[in-house]
Formats: C-alpha cells, structure tokens, sequence
C-alpha cells in the first residue's frame, strides 16, 4: 500500500496566506460586483490589500520556490518554528478577514475597516515577521527533526 | 433711504431701522431684505458661534445644484415673497437657509444638506442614506412690473450602507420630483 505523501510544512504556510489573501479578495470582488461599493473605493481597497499582504506573501513565495528547488526530504516532522510561524500567521490573517467580513455583513463601511487592517496588521506585524523568518531563514536541517 | 417691507430672513417682518437681539446655537447668517426703488436690496452678516460645527452647504456658487424647474410668478413685493419662500424652506422644510445674491442681481436662497429618510425607499438594500439640498433663485423678469421668475434646484447626495463616502445622485426623475414638490409649495403662497 503506497504511503500518503503529506504536505511539506512550508505548504501550509503559503496555504494560509494565500488562502486568506484570495478570500479578502473575493470579499471586495464581491462587494464591488453586487454594487456595494463604487469603483474608487474597490480600487482604493484593492491597492491597500495588495500593500498589506505584500511584504509577507511575497516572502514566503520567495523562500518557497527558492527551497522548493533544493532536493529536500519531503516528509519531515515539522518543529516549533514551523507552529510558532503557522499560528502567527493563522492568528494574523484571522484579524484581517474579521475586519472584511464585518464589511460582507455591513456591520460597518468600506474606508474604516481598511483604516482598521491597516492598524492591526501594522501592529501585529513584529510577530509574524519575526516568526516567518525564524523559520524559513534558519537551515532546513534546523527546521525539522527526523522521525 | 424709501426702503419698504423690510425683512430678516429667518426672523420675519422688522422695521428699517432699529435693532434685534438674537442667541443662535450655531454659526448662522442673517440677511436683511428689503424693496426699494430700485428692486431689492439686501445685506448679510455672519453670526459666528464659538464651538460649533458650522453648517454643511453644497460648494460653489450653485453650480453643484442641477435639474432646474422654472415659474413665473406675480409678486407685489419681492421682499415679502422671498421671506415667505424662506420660510417655506425654513420652518416648513426644516432646512438651514441662507441668502445670496441681490442688489438688483438674482437673489438666492441655498438650504444645508439634509438628510431625508423618506428618500430612501425600502428596495434599496444598498443605500443608508440620502441628503438633499435646495436652491431656490427668484428675479424680476423684467418684462412686466411684478413679475418674477423663481427656478428651483436641487442636489441630492447618497451614501451607501459600507461606504462612508457621499456621492451625487442622478437620478433625474428623484431630482425632479423634490423640485416639483418644493415649487408647487411656492407656487401656493400668496403674492403679497
């Protein structure tokens, strides 16, 4: 019986951050497309997005392609860097969806819950940072332990 | 000076000469009216009240304001009318007025923006709120004595429900309709 291959742990992270990148997204995608909001708030708001989520996406994209080249053992017990990063990151995008959704909702405008991700993701910032770059900066014999 | 039914907009009839005491709330103007020979003269001062937030009118000098309707209408005093106008708009309407204009030129009365719930009807899912303003220009037509011509305009802004952004609504037939309403009020208001 084949053994099931299991994610790589770096996966999961750009799983998460993509995924919650794509669904803030779909929100103003959403909202603009239904006319909820007009095309100088949707563009307004894509651009700050995009800035929000940049300097982390691009990272980790950056270090996984750059390590998905090397010829590294897949299957790997993932460690405390790997957690550490993943429920900050989890944590993180968390806040930010919280404010879109409370958007979807119209439990509130456009422009404040922007203002609102801008400030909690500018101030939650010093513990994903770190923590993502803790752990894809350190040598991947340090990342993982071998079963 | 042979000036004739003087009036402070906002504070009704007053002699011309003399003078008012008066305890606004917040920062307000107040225009005197009155008929002279020469057509109506008027003059304005600003009351300012420390502490308050002022009153929202539409920029410019009116050219926010679209979808014009026209009367003609036969007025003995332009003054007299004007004020009643304002009262209309004032005690009616609930708006914030003030003058400008005159001096044989167009007068005009602008309201604030106001915001109007009835506007909003109950399909519109999307829109929190809607606001409306006034513009209401009255002059002699020059044709014949007594005659006056008196175009109302609106501005009608919207907000919707996750926007905080007010935006002008075009909406022709909404425009028009405030527009009609307000001139038909007018266009009960005796002459005199």
């Amino acid at each position: 019986m084949p053994k099931r291959r299991r994610a790589n742990p770096r996966t999961w992270l750009v799983i998460v951050w993509f995924a919650f990148f794509s669904a803030n997204m779909a929100v103003l995608l959403y909202l603009y497309f239904d006319n909820w909001i007009e095309v100088d708030n949707f563009k307004a708001s894509m651009s700050r997005l995009n800035a929000l989520y940049a300097p982390f996406c691009g990272a980790i994209l950056a270090f996984y392609l750059l390590q998905s080249n090397k010829n590294h053992e897949e299957r790997k017990r993932t460690g405390i860097a790997f957690r550490l990063a993943f429920l900050c990151s989890l944590a993180w995008n968390l806040v930010i969806c919280a404010f879109a959704l409370r958007v979807l909702m119209a439990w509130g405008t456009i422009e404040q819950s922007l203002a609102d991700m801008e400030f909690f993701g500018s101030v939650a910032s010093w513990m994903v940072g770190p923590a993502i770059g803790f752990y894809f900066a350190r040598p991947s014999e340090l990342q993982t332990s071998r079963p | 000076m042979g000036l004739e039914n003087a009036y402070i907009l906002g504070l009704g009839r007053v002699h011309a000469e003399g003078a008012r005491v008066i305890a606004p709330q917040d920062t307000t103007e107040y225009t005197l009216l009155a008929d002279s020979p020469n057509g109506v003269v008027s003059k304005t001062v600003a009351v300012s009240v420390s502490g308050s937030r002022g009153i929202e009118y539409a920029q410019g000098d009116g050219e926010e304001f679209a979808y014009r309707l026209s009367q003609r209408k036969a007025v003995s005093s332009l003054s007299t009318f004007i004020n009643k106008v304002h009262d209309v708009l004032q005690n009616e309407l609930q708006f914030t007025v003030r003058a400008s204009g005159g001096g044989g030129q167009v007068l005009a009365l602008t309201t604030n923006l106001s915001d109007r719930p009835s506007l909003v009807g109950p399909e519109e899912k999307r829109i929190a709120a809607r606001r409306l303003a006034y513009r209401v220009e009255m002059q002699n037509t020059g044709t014949q004595p007594g005659e006056i011509t008196c175009d109302v305009k609106t501005l009608i802004q919207y907000r919707r429900r996750v926007e905080q952004t007010w935006r002008k609504d075009t909406d022709e037939a909404l425009h028009r309709a405030q527009a009609a309403a307000l001139l038909r009020r007018i266009s009960q208001l005796s002459g005199n």
